[in-house]
């Protein structure tokens, strides 16, 4: 049977890579090369890299890290055209993360879909929770689009979206714990593979996203940056919570 | 040598880096003529059928591939590779336009269709082996490796499907016929267990 995800980001500017708090205050935390050793090492389900340069992840980059990545790799970060899309997919990419530029235009990810297939093509969307309700934003959390963020979740899967990667911007970095709620409220009833990110910090963290049974996959950055836990550990947790989970060695 | 057939469509560079960390040699083909040199064919590919079909058509690589099963070369198809071998496949809405695959291996690529699963079918799920051959050892039984796909290779006989997984019923994960094997998962991205995988394809096939 398919297993539960368990999927760790790193969030790369060009030079390091960088942690904060709901997407702003990055701090450097460490070497790209080396931690992608260590998560292969560690044998974490899958990686996502998304760089935040305002450019797409270097070839030379994302070639050094293929080297040493026996797992799924998806990246992210101002992929804006299908030139972009074409060379990370060729140089050791297996899936894109599509966000702003297909917030901007649609027909950038119809296109994506069509001509890379869905499997390549994951869409990330970022929300954050307001006064005013949740609220939709785009561009590494600086820019609020005034979508409607249900209808946008939909669109995204009708439109053939392989993968949709939902983030609380107002939960990431802190380790205090997902949104399960309102991303569950938003992307409940998709019928593609579900990710959830930002907050993880605990262990029963993991355990709550999944039981939720609308979440596929539970990807975490700082929770295993800070070395709190090793993919293993959040394995064998959730094996005992009853979860269909791969092993791990360390 | 390796040889591993460039379609311009896929991740070619995670195959490499795979057989290089086994410390194998091996190089890209991209013509007909380069087929000859390789002891053992690999066939990588994502995305789709039609589009990979007609790649292959326009090079004249469908033909050389054929040839190569034909002399016994032994060729491992992955992930839309694979379902490149089967003798059709379908596209399109509703899968209505059918488009004619390598032939290698009798069956059909058809779109996953069973209740209260997701498409694609994504992440990690484990190896039910239905048969054991040199490649395909006992050792593999209840493996986990990386599938990431939304259409399955439906065979004609039971005797060429070596392994399933179950998502939302029986999936083929692994078909063989004589020196003509395939993987619905991506070995590459399968860690440890992909790449005893390959190995075992490379040393005993």
């Amino acid at each position: 049977m398919l297993k539960s995800r368990i999927i760790s980001s790193i969030v790369f500017n060009g030079r390091t890579i960088v942690r904060g708090k709901d997407f702003i205050n990055n701090r450097p935390v460490g070497s790209l090369i080396q931690q992608v050793k260590i998560y292969n090492l560690r044998e974490i389900d899958e990686l996502i890299i998304y760089n935040i340069n305002n450019t797409p992840l270097s070839i030379n980059n994302l070639k050094n890290i293929s080297k040493s990545c026996f797992m799924p790799l998806s990246v992210g970060g101002s992929i804006r055209k299908m030139e972009d899309i074409e060379t990370l997919l060729t140089n050791g990419a297996d899936k894109v993360i599509l966000n702003s530029a297909c917030s901007e235009d649609k027909y950038f990810l119809e296109n994506a879909v069509s001509h890379f297939g869905s499997q390549a093509i994951s869409v990330g969307i970022d929300f954050k929770k307001t006064q005013r309700g949740l609220k939709h934003y785009i561009n590494n959390g600086t820019e609020e689009t005034g979508r409607d963020l249900l209808s946008w979740c939909r669109e995204v899967e009708a439109l053939g979206a392989g993968e949709i990667i939902i983030t609380c911007i107002d939960k990431d970095g802190r380790q205090l714990g997902y949104n399960v709620e309102d991303s569950v409220s938003l992307v409940g009833e998709s019928n593609v593979p579900i990710v959830i990110s930002g907050g993880a910090g605990e262990l029963e963290d993991f355990n709550k996203a999944l039981s939720t049974k609308h979440i596929d996959a539970v990807c975490a950055s700082s929770f295993y940056l800070f070395n709190k836990y090793t993919p293993a550990d959040v394995k064998a947790f959730l094996s005992q919570k009853g979860f269909s989970v791969r092993d791990s060695l360390i | 040598m390796i040889g591993i057939i460039s379609l311009g469509l896929s991740n070619i560079t995670s195959v490499r880096n795979a057989i290089d960390s086994l410390k194998f040699k091996s190089f890209l083909i991209d013509a007909p003529s380069q087929i000859k040199y390789a002891e053992k064919i690999l066939l990588p590919g994502v995305g789709s059928f039609n589009e990979a079909m007609s790649r292959l058509q326009e090079s004249g690589l469908d033909q050389a591939i054929k040839d190569a099963a034909a002399n016994g070369t032994p060729i491992m198809g992955i992930c839309l590779g694979m379902q490149l071998l089967a003798d059709k496949g379908s596209e399109g809405a509703g899968g209505t336009v059918e488009v004619k695959g390598l032939g290698l291996i009798p069956g059909v690529i058809k779109k996953i269709e069973k209740k209260n699963i997701k498409l694609p079918h994504m992440g990690w799920n484990t190896l039910h082996l239905q048969q054991r051959d040199e490649i395909v050892t006992e050792k593999f039984n209840n493996m986990d490796y990386y599938f990431i796909h939304s259409f399955e290779f439906v065979v004609n006989n039971n005797e060429n499907l070596l392994a399933t997984v179950e998502y939302g019923g029986g999936i083929a994960a692994i078909v063989r016929r004589d020196n003509v094997i395939g993987c619905q998962f991506h070995p590459e991205k399968s860690q440890r267990a992909g790449l005893e995988l390959l190995k075992s394809f490379i040393t005993n096939a």
